[in-house]
């Protein structure tokens, strides 16, 4: 008979398996972007659905960010997945993401005297800069962590 | 700032308890054990009383600050 797994032990699992999604998540998000910038979406339908589901999967990466995740599994292990070492690293992780945005922002107001950006793309290359940013900071230091 | 030392490993294996049974006994992950043990994390008040009560040692024996 397999010996049964404690909490702890599921706790750890998914958390590892947490702070290895977390920068691959990153990386697909890139990759959005840079689709996004190779063939902008005009006004078709198709495009309206592009730019539905970059809102969407935003929103979805944000959310998790900023909450236990897990949602079907026992409160006592989501409780260990979100422990005070995990809350720390996410408040260390959203306050880059903030730096981040900003400087993205201040480098998209700034370039803008040479190149032209559409409204989109600002607001993509700054919201992209701050997701990028919180989604690699918060798996370095949960991976840190676990090392 | 003066740094934090532990005692924590120490005395964690001297009771015989791995980090997932001391995790699991005050309910946080095996990482804040580990954290903690290697000072890379400085725990809260209540999860140093939580460690303390545990491994039924008082906190100042699992935690001083270093001399400066």
């Amino acid at each position: 008979m397999a010996p049964t797994q404690s909490d702890a032990d599921l706790a750890d699992r998914l958390g590892r398996f947490r702070a290895r999604m977390f920068p691959v998540l990153a990386i697909m998000f890139l990759i959005q972007q840079m689709a996004f910038f190779s063939n902008p979406p005009a006004e078709r339908a198709v495009d309206h659905v592009r730019i539905g589901a970059w809102v969407a999967m935003t929103a979805v990466i944000l959310f998790v960010l900023n909450s236990r995740g897990f949602w079907f599994r026992p409160a006592k292990v989501r409780a260990m997945i979100d422990d005070e070492v995990t809350r720390s690293n996410r408040t260390s992780a959203m306050h880059w993401g903030f730096v981040a945005a900003m400087l993205a922002g201040i480098v998209v107001y700034v370039v803008q005297g040479v190149t032209q950006f559409t409204a989109r793309e600002a607001i993509h290359l700054i919201v992209s800069a701050g997701i990028v940013m919180a989604l690699m900071r918060f798996g370095l230091l949960e991976r840190r962590s676990y090392a | 700032m003066p740094e934090l030392v532990s005692t924590l490993k120490e005395i964690r294996e001297a009771r015989g308890l791995t980090q997932a049974q001391l995790a699991e006994a005050i309910g946080v992950s095996r990482k804040t054990i580990n954290t903690v043990e290697n000072g890379v994390y400085v725990p809260s008040t209540v999860i140093a009383l939580k460690l303390a009560a545990a491994l039924g040692e008082p906190v100042e024996a699992l935690f001083r600050l270093a001399p400066e």
